[in-house]
């Protein structure tokens, strides 16, 4: 029986993270999710690691308990592990439950009965009985592609899900057991509006100008990795995020996106009631990039934009919202009561690579930081309100520990390749800050329909997807993916200066990058055998084109999907891997879900128009599989 | 809790990066202002029905704090042109044929065009053109112009506001006067002036501080933005408000007007320059951080450590999700740049660039 007074007592309970404090004694420990050494480390803040556990499979988000046990989504393996720390702060198992593919997001509710497990993958929010022996299922829904993150509303009948794609939040009704959802897209401007700004700049020359920002199209929210939450004075969620200008698909323009304006991606933090879900419309407004540069004397300070926001935490003392962001590898500090949150940055820290998450020891007045790409936690010290002057009153260094290097650690290739993936600002890789994770974030791919210089373009998910499909792009132009990788650059308008080893590291991380975890049903799933055998009949003809382990037969076909702003009618067959996850579908994204596509009775790709609902059904199941 | 007292400002002033209130809704009809706008402490009327505009006043008419200054004329220039300044030397330095260094005044006064605020200068200058000076007495071709009626006089009695920015306390007051100016005498008379009084709401570094006073109608909030004097600098400060437009001045201060109704919001940015004391690790050599030299470009070696200038922001927000009862109100501060030393050649006030 464990002793609560012996053992680490958590600082907080209720929102995951990679990161999570407790106290044993007068230690302050860090459990950290290592996703390149697949365990859980147990790290004195003060001091160094104390133990650490492994798991055989990546981690997502941990989150501690009420009763202090430690819930760890272990990603790849996809199930839920309980973890009990012991008098020494190590960790031992104590049971462990099955999920659906790829759980990431974890939540306690706040009357500690129950924990919310999002799955990215398997899309679902799963919710477990924590007083039960069993960990009982209470609660199971379909959601949207690429959930990541979930946090539950103060008074426990609201579930928030961010997702990776698809600039949405779900927001889950516990109690009826409805997904809903708020989108998180930034509308145009009407031409009436942006018209009378022009006016305006004719009568105050100098004094008012129409903001870049409100003559642009619409922006689309993506990368919706991490949540945070407050309750007083005022109850708000909010949702780090980018935000996305794809261009005009009928149009071509010279790169990725609109050619009228420099900035397609803008770092924003959504804000939602916490009670309602109702968004505030003005925090999808940031600040516009060439407004900043104007105002500001600070001219190396572009492109240092978050928009790979990955963690972030809530501070009640100063309503801080702090979100740690790959790329820039920094820790922003926010004002949380903000209209934007973004527009209110008070400061900011450089950590070590790959930040993931971002605890609040509230008792000690610090910021810790898990660091995965460089295995690092960061202690910054919050020190006071005021806004100080650094070179007359310096802050205290931030001090690191590093873990020793992992039993399989990545090759220096990879990791390198992945640091460079996620690198924002850039100018190798694009001129405007863009990062290759900004369009395949975890790999994967972005949801959105791109205007390019030979057409509307559906980005393509990589994760298991570049081996032994060559030729590359939806065109098949490139047979190499060295070629399509320096033209994409050149899209992106990068200098073309990464090559050579840089360029070779970063192609070997795309091609090890993790791949989704099969779901653990699909196997004895009868309607996944019948899917097959219908894939592969004649008489629907998916399998002619969709041929081998790899479903492509690396040819390119005129199939009338011919848009009028593309260049070709000419397209690649596309490999069908993790085609289940990676809607939109068709190189311009026309159907917006398999069965949409499946049910389209056009017969130029495949002929489904004679099956029955349970063979469409079934072949969905099937293509969900492979 | 939704507080029926109409318009109690429930500000906390804390010296900090940071500070948050909360703005009770307005109350009932009728009900009496608390901490809003004072009346007129003029008889005189407001600016939105003033008297119509006099012919002509005479020069032993004078509005304090408003004085008009002929400047030097070129020879057979198109137009004259007067100087509306604040003090009595100013106009004679003016004059003269010299310029006014607006940051030895002791108060903060600015003027603006019109009756109506906003866009106020340390100074406003004002061009009557000369009759006949341009005019041209041949066209193409060599036939003779027709006649043309002859121009109206020029109207010498014109419009502006003088705005003055005095804080004391814990509080700032602007007090804002519309006046009309008689260029041709000098003489200047007072159409209307009212007062704004606000509450301290943040100190940011260095007298970079910012007030407020909530609207009438519950929904709105005034911010006071109050930047501090600079040694040869115009205290400049510029904002972005909302998304949709940018407010710039060339005074001590810059009023910003933010509105949240349900379920809404808007922002402000307002950035400005304070003075920082020298760097420590300053040796004088007039090379900074940056690498950057005095401003002749020449090295300053021997010289004392320099003050600095650093660009700051202030982020004042008001907003309201639909759950809250009352307007959320915050202020927070960051640098927007890094430091310069006082002379190098960076321009530290970015503020003034963006208005240039």
């Amino acid at each position: 029986v464990r002793d609560p007074a012996k053992t680490p007592k958590p600082l907080a309970h209720g929102q995951g993270s990679t990161v999570a404090l407790a106290q044993l004694g007068t230690k302050t420990l860090a459990y950290v999710a290592d996703e390149d050494d697949q365990a859980v480390h147990v790290i004195d803040v003060d001091g160094g690691e104390v133990a650490s556990f492994p798991l055989g499979a990546r981690p997502g988000q941990l989150v501690f308990d009420e009763s202090g046990r430690l819930l760890v989504a272990v990603r790849d393996a996809s199930r839920l592990s309980v973890l009990e720390p012991t008098e020494t702060g190590a960790l031992e198992e104590r049971c462990s439950v099955a999920t659906d593919a790829e759980p990431i997001g974890l939540a306690v509710s706040p009357d500690g009965s129950r924990v919310l497990v999002a799955t990215g993958w398997g899309r679902s929010l799963t919710a477990f009985d924590l007083r039960s022996p069993t960990f009982a299922t209470q609660l199971q829904l379909t959601l949207p592609r690429e959930p990541r993150s979930v946090l539950v509303s103060d008074d426990g009948t609201k579930a928030f899900v961010s997702h990776a794609v698809g600039g949405q939040v779900s927001i889950v009704d516990l109690d009826a057991k409805h997904v809903g959802a708020v989108q998180l897209h930034a509308l145009s401007v009407d031409d009436e509006r942006a018209a009378r700004q022009v006016q305006q700049l004719h009568v105050m020359p100098g004094h008012h100008r129409p903001s870049p920002f409100l003559l642009q199209g619409p922006r689309h929210g993506g990368q919706g990795f991490t949540l945070a939450k407050i309750a007083q004075p005022t109850a708000r969620v909010f949702v780090p995020q980018a935000l996305v200008d794809t261009g005009d698909p009928r149009e071509r323009p010279p790169g990725y996106g609109s050619s009228e304006v420099d900035q397609t991606e803008q770092a924003d933090v959504a804000v939602l009631d916490g009670k309602s879900g109702e968004l505030l419309p003005e925090s999808l407004q940031p600040l516009d990039d060439s407004v900043r540069r104007a105002m500001d004397s600070d001219t190396e300070h572009h492109h240092d934009e978050c928009l790979l926001p990955r963690g972030s935490a809530y501070e009640d003392a100063s309503h801080t919202l702090y979100v740690a962001c790959f790329g820039i590898d920094a820790v922003l500090a926010l004002d949380a009561l903000a209209t934007s949150p973004i527009r209110a940055e008070r400061r900011r820290w450089s950590v070590a690579g790959g930040p993931s998450g971002v605890a609040v020891d509230a008792a000690g007045k610090r910021l810790v930081v898990w660091s995965q790409f460089e295995r690092t936690l960061s202690r910054i010290a919050l020190g006071g309100p005021d806004l100080v002057d650094e070179k007359t009153q310096p802050p205290p260094p931030i001090a690191t520990v590093a873990l020793a290097p992992p039993a399989h650690p990545l090759t220096v290739e990879v990791a390198l390749g992945r640091a460079l993936f996620h690198s924002v600002g850039d100018g190798r890789i694009s001129h405007d800050g863009r990062a290759c994770a900004s369009c395949h974030p975890d790999g994967r791919d972005d949801g959105l329909t791109w205007a390019t210089p030979v057409g509307p373009r559906r980005s393509i998910m990589l994760a298991g997807r570049v081996e032994r499909t060559a030729p590359f792009s939806w065109s098949g132009s490139e047979h190499t993916l060295h070629d399509h990788v320096i033209i994409t650059f050149n899209r992106l308008k990068g200098d073309g200066q990464l090559r050579g080893l840089e360029l070779d590291a970063l192609l070997d991380y795309v091609g090890s990058i993790p791949t989704p975890p099969r779901s653990p049903h699909d196997e004895s799933d009868t309607r996944v055998a019948r899917g097959r055998e219908i894939f592969n009949s004649k008489s629907v003809g998916c399998a002619g084109c969709h041929t081998g382990d790899y479903f492509t037969d690396d040819e390119r076909h005129d199939v009338s999907t011919k848009d009028d702003a593309d260049t070709s009618g000419m397209f690649n067959t596309p490999t069908l891997r993790f085609v289940g996850g990676t809607g939109p579908y068709f190189h311009d994204g026309r159907y917006d879900s398999l069965r949409a596509l499946l049910s389209d009775g056009t017969r130029k790709m495949g002929d489904t128009s004679q099956l029955s609902t349970d063979d469409l059904e079934a072949l969905e199941a099937y293509l969900r599989s492979i | 809790m939704k507080t029926k007292a109409p318009l109690l400002a429930l500000f906390a002033v804390t010296m900090g990066v940071g500070v948050y209130a909360q703005i009770a809704t307005a109350g009932p009809a009728g009900a009496a202002p608390v901490a809003s706008a004072r009346a007129s402490t003029s008889a005189l009327a407001s600016g939105s029905a003033l008297p119509p505009t006099p012919a002509h006043i005479d020069a032993s008419e004078h509005v304090d704090g408003v004085f008009v200054a002929p400047m030097r004329q070129r020879p057979n220039a198109a137009a004259r042109y007067f100087a509306i300044v604040a003090t009595e030397d100013e106009a004679r330095t003016i004059a003269a044929g010299g310029a006014v260094d607006v940051s030895a005044r002791t108060e903060d006064t600015c003027f603006g065009y019109g009756a109506s605020t906003g866009f106020e200068r340390p100074s406003v200058t004002v061009g009557i053109p000369v009759p006949g000076a341009s005019a041209s007495s041949a066209r193409p071709g060599g036939r003779p112009a027709p006649p043309r009626p002859p121009p109206p006089p020029p109207q010498m009695v014109r419009i502006f506001h003088v705005v003055r920015t005095v804080v004391a306390d814990g509080h700032a007051r602007l007090e804002t006067s519309v006046v009309w100016a008689d260029l041709s005498t000098g003489g200047s008379r007072l159409a209307s002036h009212h007062t704004q009084s606000f509450s301290l709401v943040a100190h940011g570094p260095n007298g970079f501080d910012v007030y407020s006073a909530p609207e009438l109608n519950g929904e709105g909030t005034k911010f006071l933005v109050v930047t501090p004097p600079l040694r040869d600098e115009e205290r400049a400060a510029v904002a972005q408000v909302a998304s949709d437009s940018v407010q710039a001045t060339g005074c001590g201060h810059l009023e910003v007007r933010l509105k949240a109704h349900e379920n809404g919001g808007q922002m402000a940015n307002v950035t400005g320059v304070v003075e920082l004391p020298p760097d420590p690790n300053d040796d004088g050599t007039g090379a900074g951080d940056d690498g950057s030299q005095s401003g002749d470009g020449t090295s300053s070696a021997g010289t004392a450590p320099r003050p600095r200038l650093r660009p700051v922001r202030a982020n004042l927000s008001v907003s309201r999700v639909a759950s809250d009862s009352q307007p959320v109100v915050t202020v927070s501060f960051s640098w927007a740049g890094p430091d310069h030393a006082v002379g190098s050649v960076e321009p530290a006030s970015s503020a003034q660039r963006f208005i240039e």
